[in-house]
């Protein structure tokens, strides 16, 4: 096959990919929302709590945070420093 | 009637004086740059770090691993500009910290109760999750906590360097944050793994590591032993992902909207990230080291 040809292929699905690989930001958008919902519940219940539970529910959105952002990552990879499009030259 | 003149035309210098100065160096630099004198050079918006300068190496160590071909001709190491930025986070902690350390006394200064308010402040924080153990690793976990922030912060401080390019006289940012580079936050998290395995075998002995790998079932050890690689990989790969989103994010705002939007965004992608993902680095970092020595006493060394 032509190199423009190849070219094209690896562009087009390398975009595809990338739009794909950000689906899984639903999953800490789910999770996140009803981990802050939660401490809401529990500051209802003791707002003398509220700075500890503030924090500690940061840290916990952090943590779930990351495989979101490793989609993330995968993503901008994919659409800016891509490496197929290297390896097909060779 | 005289001295009430004088004392508003000072408290309207004093009140609108920073934003005048902004004005009249934001215009010269634009007249400047119109004039082609002074360039000014963003940096494209995803790109690995920029080799600055190689270290040579000599005839024998050619096969050294990380020796790459120079341009005329010989060997080097190259030194990129993360490294570089790293000394330079390195200097200013170590400026800082020099400078809060010297002349201690009983009755502290503000300057020396701020340090002391921060030094225990971490000191409960460590002593919350490791308990006994602090003893050992808090100066560990205090300097890492220290360092991955002011990197992280790093970004936000316009620091311009100077160079001369094609005769123009061009500013560009000098400085680009560590962390958002995958080899820093591998070897922070390979420095964290070294430390738990140490602590891990310390209090069990080797044979007593590798036996609990088998603990629940024998049949386990391949989701024990993948666990265990994957907390390494878990923390490196959030704080990079964090850092390096970050700054492509905000690089693509400054190509479409460069003039007031990206300022509140600043704020939530470098100072309160920052600022969260150092913590999260740490707490796991201590949850790790807590799952290491579990239950057991604390050994004098």
């Amino acid at each position: 096959m032509e190199m423009t040809l190849l070219r094209t292929i690896v562009l087009a699905a390398s975009a595809i990919g990338a739009g794909c690989a950000m689906i899984a930001g639903i999953g800490p958008g789910i999770g996140q929302g009803y981990a802050a919902g939660k401490a809401v519940e529990s500051v209802a219940r003791q707002p003398e709590a509220k700075g500890d539970i503030i924090s500690t529910m940061v840290l916990g959105q952090a943590v779930a945070e990351s495989t979101g952002i490793y989609s993330l990552v995968i993503a901008l990879i994919l659409l800016y420093a891509n490496p197929f499009i290297g390896l097909i030259a060779g | 009637m005289k001295s009430n003149k004088k004392g508003g035309k000072q408290t309207v210098m004093k009140k609108f004086g920073p934003i005048i100065l902004a004005g009249v160096i934001a215009v010269v630099t634009f007249a400047l740059k119109m004039a082609n004198v002074v360039g000014f050079q963003t940096p494209p918006l995803v790109e690995g770090p920029k080799i600055m300068f190689y270290v040579p190496v000599p005839e024998f160590l050619h096969d050294f691993p990380f020796a790459m071909e120079m341009a005329s001709g010989g060997y080097g190491l190259p030194v990129t500009i993360t490294v570089i930025s790293t000394w330079f986070v390195m200097a200013v902690l170590i400026l800082i910290f020099r400078c809060a350390s010297s002349n201690l006394e009983v009755l502290p200064s503000k300057k020396q109760a701020f340090f002391e308010t921060l030094y225990t402040a971490l000191d409960s924080l460590v002593e919350q999750t490791l308990g006994a153990w602090k003893k050992k690793y808090y100066t560990y976990i205090s300097t890492l906590l220290l360092f991955i922030l002011f990197s992280n912060l790093l970004s936000f401080f316009p620091i311009p360097g100077f160079t001369i390019q094609d005769g123009i006289f061009t500013i560009a940012p000098a400085f680009r944050t560590p962390t958002a580079d995958l080899n820093t936050t591998v070897g922070l998290a390979l420095i964290t793994t070294f430390t738990f395995l140490a602590a891990a075998i310390k209090v069990g002995g080797p044979t007593g590591y590798i036996k609990g790998l088998f603990e629940p079932m024998p049949l386990m050890f391949p989701i024990n032993l993948v666990g265990e690689l994957a907390k390494p990989t878990n923390i490196s790969i959030r704080l990079f992902g964090n850092m390096f989103a970050g700054s492509v994010i905000l690089g693509l705002l400054y190509m479409s909207a460069p003039a007031v939007i990206p300022a509140p965004l600043h704020l939530y992608f470098d100072i309160f990230s920052g600022i969260v993902q150092s913590f999260v680095f740490i707490m796991l970092t201590m949850v790790y080291i807590q799952g290491s020595v579990d239950g057991h006493e604390y050994i004098e060394d």
